[in-house]
């Protein structure tokens, strides 16, 4: 009996704002602010739409692909000696990458609740949820992330409750004035948007009927949409002195929120984040774990998995301190940005090539 | 035991199993009466009835019979008759020829009662002792809507099924299940409705059953299942014949399983489990207020107990000042931590709750009030518990009595008990670990097959009109996703 579950378009837009929207919402106000001055919300919408022209290539790729693995393309085309290495930066930036991003996450909750609680006992528990995860298959991952999505977007809403305090003045008449550097704003813009890359590593487990550019393009509106309306209301809610001195706006804006029997509920939100950074440190383990099985053929998948998951969860050990996750995160993040460019230009050349070669062969004949 | 008992016991095994081979070849040999005889040696209750006028013999259990019925119909007329008359009856149609001891011992321990004249054998089908008459379901009670319940006999259930599903189109097929207890189980389901695959793989997992015995839906349900080591219940049983038939229109499998009095549908998703007839037979906005209740009760009974002990042990700053004073005064003279005090009063209210169900009514009603209002009363008194707790206690147990579903409700009480400890250990954090697993689990877990938190995951929109809400019936004109049907549209079943 076919047990393969049918998934629609719609399931695949939520993994790309699953993915997507991660740790950097929270501190995204302040990065605006000051990056790109006064409103500097406006500039999430500007870069979101540049973005577009990647996603759509990106889409580009996919189709071509026929689902077929990425992988296997390079695999044809290029002897190991040159794939290998090629092979071992993409799986070390992925996997270092949603490793460091589970570090920040667990780093901020262990500086908002348990600063006496070791990180290792945080970083161990989202290793094991990340195992099962992955073991489960990509189907698994998927129906995961939809749930997740669930549970996580009624958070959203608790933005509305500070409305109230919203005042336009705060927003000033001036646009991206003041101290600015568009150049590394961008990058922290992209940096927020960025998972959507590892599409092309999911694309071969993706069901024929899906429009892979369709998905991951309303999935980054939607993102772009609660970036952008979430940075909008923090940019009136707070000063723009305040919301460049607060580490963490969005988390000190939750902090308003009352609901007649809970007050300050930041915490509890913020928990509920972890779903998100479930989804995007085994997305990025998955990829990991994806190109490396080209390289260990022979390698079971689940002790593959059990090496990446525990390797990262050792990795973790060296990034203790918010300065050091956050440098990690920085170099890994601009890695990953690099990749999401060079690899869907690079397989277009190759499949480019290879066309070329069936029609030379054709020609021929 | 020492090595020789063990070489000994093997030995008698093997020995055991060359006679149970050598038995089981020479019942499927040609008919022996002696052979069937001595079958039913050292049964009490086994007859075996001669007549003067004929050499026929009468073999059956007295206590599987309508015995007035046979009197009547049958005894009366074989005791005037000679050989050649007895030949002649027997060779109607109601009388079925068998040719194996299997068949005749099989016909026998079904009911039948087995003829044996001239070295042949017949079986007439004779089956009726007295069983419960249908009454109302005690686990699934409606305020509107009918009141029958299914009974302890899958011949009145499936006559219960039929009464309502006036169609040709409607199958009913059976299987025998258990090596000892030749259990039937009848398979029903709506042709050019239900999923072929679906039918097809339920046989094939009935069919690969190997087991003594099965006497009852909710453990024929744990051998069937996809997941059998998870804590939720992956086909949802009922003991009510509307629920079944609803189940069978919208196109699922339902197994009535003889001896019980509830049967099984297929496949299920963990919503249905938060279904209750009573939401259609309502108004639609009744019915969908009520059905959120549920889901509301659903999340008080996971993380109500919970979150106090998250916020009193490591969130003080999520309550209001004005609840903060009475919580801190009521905690002050408690020497547990939060943890300790929650686990101690919820395993009391477990305690009350099974004491309760296994004691008679009026005792169980005793236990009640003991429990509550003195158990309760006086921890709080002995400063054992704050009384905010015996409410967050009480609250979460009421709440998980809403579920409709029994075997749901038990499953989400032990997952409690999950989150409290997560919540003691780890605060907010360790409840969302708690929600993460168990949801990611649940997205996982498939009910033959067919995914369980359907159609949250795979989300299929249009299936949201009979999930949180209860939209009214105009609206909910085709069948739910989860079971494949072949005919979408609710109006177009051919007749």
């Amino acid at each position: 009996m076919n047990t393969k579950t049918n998934f629609s378009t719609i399931d695949f837009t939520i993994l790309t704002y699953m993915l997507q929207s991660g740790i950097t919402f929270f501190v995204l106000p302040r990065l605006m602010a000051e990056n790109f001055g006064y409103n500097g919300w406006l500039a999430i919408p500007v870069i979101s739409i540049v973005l577009l022209g990647q996603i759509i290539l990106l889409g580009h790729v996919c189709k071509k692909m026929k689902r077929t693995s990425p992988l296997d393309r390079i695999d044809k085309v290029m002897p190991k000696v040159l794939r290998y290495p090629i092979y071992i930066f993409l799986a070390g930036t992925w996997a270092v990458l949603g490793c460091s991003v589970g570090a920040n996450y667990f780093q901020i909750i262990q500086m908002m609740s348990f600063p006496n609680t070791p990180q290792y006992i945080f970083k161990g528990i989202l290793a094991v949820i990340a195992f099962f995860i992955l073991v489960s298959g990509f189907e698994g991952f998927v129906k995961g992330t939809t749930v997740f999505f669930f549970l996580t977007i009624w958070t959203l809403f608790s933005s509305f409750v500070v409305l109230k305090d919203f005042q336009f003045d705060q927003l000033t008449p001036f646009i991206f004035a003041g101290d600015t550097n568009f150049i590394n704003g961008s990058f922290e813009v992209l940096k927020a948007f960025l998972g959507f890359e590892l599409f092309i590593i999911f694309s071969s487990y993706i069901q024929k009927d899906i429009n892979i550019t369709k998905a991951i393009t309303l999935g980054h509106l939607f993102t772009t949409v609660v970036y952008t309306f979430v940075t909008f209301i923090a940019f009136g809610f707070f000063s723009f002195q305040q919301l460049l001195d607060i580490e963490y706006p969005v988390i000190q804006m939750l902090d308003y929120v009352k609901v007649p029997f809970l007050e300050r509920i930041d915490n509890l939100i913020f928990s509920f984040f972890l779903m998100k950074v479930v989804v995007t440190v085994t997305a990025y383990y998955w990829a990991a774990k994806e190109v490396l099985q080209q390289i260990f053929i022979n390698i079971n998948e689940s002790l593959l998995i059990f090496i990446i998951v525990t390797g990262n969860f050792l990795l973790g050990f060296m990034m203790e301190t918010a300065r050091e996750i956050e440098t990690v995160v920085n170099i890994f993040s601009k890695l990953a940005f690099g990749i999401s460019i060079v690899l869907p230009i690079f397989l277009l050349l190759i499949m480019k090539r290879s066309k070329n070669q069936t029609n030379e062969v054709k020609d021929h004949d | 035991m020492s090595i020789f008992d063990f070489w000994r016991n093997k030995k008698k095994t093997k020995e055991e199993d060359k006679e149970q081979k050598e038995k089981k070849s020479q019942d499927s040999e040609s008919l022996s009466f002696h052979h069937v005889l001595n079958n039913f040696d050292n049964c009490a209750d086994f007859n075996k009835r001669t007549f003067t006028s004929n050499d026929g013999f009468a073999l059956f259990f007295a206590s599987l019979l309508n015995t007035e019925e046979f009197e009547r119909d049958v005894i009366r007329s074989i005791t005037k008759m000679d050989n050649h008359q007895l030949r002649e009856y027997l060779a109607q149609e109601h009388f079925e020829e068998v040719t194996t001891n299997k068949d005749m011992i099989l016909g026998i321990v079904a009911g039948s009662v087995g003829f044996f004249l001239e070295g042949k054998g017949y079986l007439i089908e004779m089956y009726g002792p007295e069983g419960r008459s249908i009454e109302e379901s005690e686990t699934e009670t409606v305020i509107t809507g009918p009141h029958d319940g299914f009974v302890e006999s899958a011949g009145k259930n499936v006559s219960l099924i039929r009464k309502r599903v006036r169609s040709s189109h409607l199958k009913c097929e059976k299987m025998v299940v258990g090596e000892v207890s030749k259990s039937e189980v009848y398979f029903l389901y709506i042709k050019d409705i239900a999923n072929d695959q679906i039918i097809e793989e339920m046989k094939r997992r009935v069919e690969n059953i190997e087991t003594d015995g099965v006497f009852e839906a909710n453990t024929f349900v744990q051998i069937l299942e996809d997941s059998p080591n998870s804590v939720f219940p992956q086909f949802q049983t009922t003991e009510r014949p509307d629920v079944a038939c609803s189940k069978l229109l919208a196109g699922k499998l339902i197994l009535a399983v003889d001896s019980s009095p509830a049967v099984i549908s297929a496949p299920s998703s963990f919503v249905e489990f938060f279904q209750s007839p009573d939401d259609y037979y309502n108004r639609w906005v009744i019915g969908s207020s009520i059905r959120l209740l549920r889901f509301v009760s659903f999340i008080i009974t996971i993380l109500f107990t919970a979150l106090y002990v998250s916020a009193t042990t490591f969130h003080y700053e999520i309550i209001p000042d004005q609840l903060l004073i009475p919580l801190a005064e009521s905690r002050k003279a408690v020497p547990f931590p939060p943890i300790i005090e929650a686990l101690l009063m919820e395993f009391t209210i477990e305690l009350l709750r099974e004491a309760g169900a296994r004691l008679p009514t009026k005792v169980g009603q005793t236990i009640g009030i003991v429990g509550g209002i003195v158990i309760g009363q006086a921890a709080v008194a002995a400063g054992f518990t704050s009384d905010i707790l015996i409410i967050a206690v009480a609250t979460s147990a009421i709440a998980s009595f809403v579920i409709p579903s029994y075997i749901m409700s038990g499953s989400i009480r032990l997952i409690r008990f999950g989150f409290i400890i997560l919540a003691g250990i780890l605060g907010n954090i360790g409840i969302v670990i708690g929600i993460t697993v168990v949801a990611f689990h649940l997205a996982t877990l498939t009910s033959i097959n067919k995914p369980y938190l359907t159609p949250i995951t795979p989300l299929i929109l249009k299936d949201f009109k009979d999930v949180f809400l209860r939209a009214p019936y105009w609206a909910m004109t085709e069948r739910p996703n989860q079971a494949d049907v072949k005919n979408k549209i609710r109006t177009k079943v051919k007749e």
